[in-house]
């Protein structure tokens, strides 16, 4: 998760595939399977308040992008900002991800459906009427086989009509689908296994005690550089969960983790999914 | 006292029903498992023809943009000279499904390769050691223990500026070299995943 906040700045190294620059706010780069296009929220600029500025990916039948934690392989999704002067990107936000197996054994988390990833801008005390902004996506998007792509979308905000009316729906996708805080009304988590060792991986098991019975349960690790968690296996009956995964700490510079964040998404009646986020602690 | 009991009942068929640990893979500290594979000319080479020497694993796929970058840059030919002349053994092994001995012949022409390539293409050594992404790094030491596992380097993107990036299988060799234990001995792979026969 990068967010850079100064106006020139290199271009990503690309690997295969066509790169597009997208002026205006549409991509289309057919060879890298995904397009991507600029939405924000923002109707007028008003100073010190904030809006949310991100890019909508859309990728081929069949193909995913991958989420904050790819799984065990891939890469996750990144989104850069390049703003003016006062104006700061901050906090970007994934919506619930899907689990797919990458190869056999190899599982993966991300995106086949189209995906809004976006951040909260801030406004400095005095703003212009329109600002031009840079937001340039990076992914990697994989099928059977795996091709980088990216592309660097420019605009000025607010968007006009037309594309605001288009982001506003992208909008409010993204923020229905983001997950939300846990809280003990639906269910008491606990661990067994740990603590998880400086070195060394552990197996450690989540128990859900849920109010009611849930149907399924999925769980994502939410694993930042410093923790490698393999192995999820999921199993409810009733209104217990049981979550196995393995997990060791990797050198990290931002020091030792001492939870790890998860998400625990079930599905309603109507085979919505829905997340919310768990803290697992790991000492 | 019944919902107790009921809750222990499921507590208890969960915990029968839920021992499986993750599939086979190596961690650091343990000892390298043994193989034997064929490389893309067709010789025999077993991991046991380099007892006493310290030998690099390095899974590839000619077809992931990750290996394709890596091999543009010359990361791999980078290191195999670099550290030959102290004796360390570099073996790519590719368990690609879909890739024969003479689709490796002709990776390992293309880019003038002169060590072995094993084609491990029904997946036996990339699932004992848990290869997951290529290319996935693991170093052996010369008691045949696993001490480092994972990235090549933290540039997954490969664009860092050059010297800001750190390459961790240089990292532990020059450790190696001169005695002391493997500082980072673990980090996350990137990469695609290993296109596993199913």
């Amino acid at each position: 998760m990068k967010l850079h906040n100064y106006v020139n700045r290199a271009l990503l190294n690309l690997e295969l595939s066509c790169l597009a620059i997208m002026m205006a706010s549409v991509a289309a780069a057919e060879e890298s399977h995904v397009r991507a296009r600029l939405v924000a929220d923002v109707a007028e600029l008003r100073s010190g308040e904030s809006f949310h500025l991100g890019v909508l990916l859309e990728t081929d039948p069949g193909w995913h992008v991958y989420w904050r934690n790819p799984g065990e392989a891939g890469l996750a999704t990144e989104i850069d900002y390049e703003l003016p002067r006062g104006f700061e990107a901050n906090n970007l936000q994934w919506p619930v991800p899907i689990s797919f197996e990458q190869s056999d054994g190899i599982g993966g988390y991300g995106y086949e459906d189209p995906v809004v990833l976006a951040a909260e801008v801030t406004s400095p005390d005095r703003v212009p009427s329109s600002i031009p902004v840079t937001v340039t996506a990076s992914w990697l998007a994989c099928k059977d086989v795996c091709i980088l792509g990216s592309a660097k979308l420019e605009a000025e905000l607010p968007l006009d009509g037309a594309k605001l009316s288009d982001s506003k729906a992208a909008m409010e996708s993204w923020s229905a689908n983001l997950p939300h805080e846990g809280d003990t009304e639906e269910f008491v988590l606990s661990v067994t296994g740990g603590p998880v060792p400086p070195k060394g991986a552990v197996d450690l098991v989540a128990w859900l005690h849920w109010k009611a019975a849930p149907g399924t349960v999925e769980f994502f690790p939410d694993s930042g550089p410093g923790l490698k968690v393999e192995g999820v296996r999921v199993q409810t009956r009733g209104a217990l969960t049981r979550i196995d995964f393995n997990i060791s700490r990797l050198n990290s510079s931002s020091g030792p983790a001492t939870t790890l964040r998860s998400l625990i998404v079930i599905e309603d009646e109507r085979g919505k999914r829905s997340a919310r986020v768990a803290h697992i602690e790991l000492d | 006292m019944i919902k107790m009991m009921k809750t222990m009942t499921l507590i208890a068929i969960l915990a029968v029903a839920g021992g499986a640990a993750a599939g086979p893979g190596v961690d650091v500290g343990d000892k390298a498992p043994g193989f034997t594979l064929n490389d893309s000319a067709g010789k025999k080479v077993s991991l046991a023809d380099f007892k006493g020497k310290v030998v690099v694993l390095e899974w590839t796929n000619p077809d992931c943009p990750f290996v394709k970058r890596h091999y543009q840059e010359g990361s791999m030919k980078n290191l195999t000279s670099a550290y030959s002349e102290s004796g360390v053994v570099w073996l790519t092994i590719n368990s690609t499904n879909y890739m024969d001995a003479e689709a490796n012949a002709a990776f390992a022409k293309k880019e003038g390769i002169g060590w072995p390539v094993l084609v491990d293409q029904d997946g036996t050594v990339g699932h004992a050691y848990g290869a997951a992404t290529t290319p996935h790094m693991y170093i052996i030491d010369t008691k045949g223990t696993v001490v480092y596992e994972g990235a090549i380097d933290d540039d997954p993107r490969g664009n860092m500026e050059a010297g800001a990036r750190t390459n961790y299988v240089s990292q532990a060799l020059n450790e190696l070299d001169t005695g002391k234990a493997v500082s980072t001995a673990e980090t996350k792979p990137y990469g695609c995943s290993v296109k596993y026969k199913k």
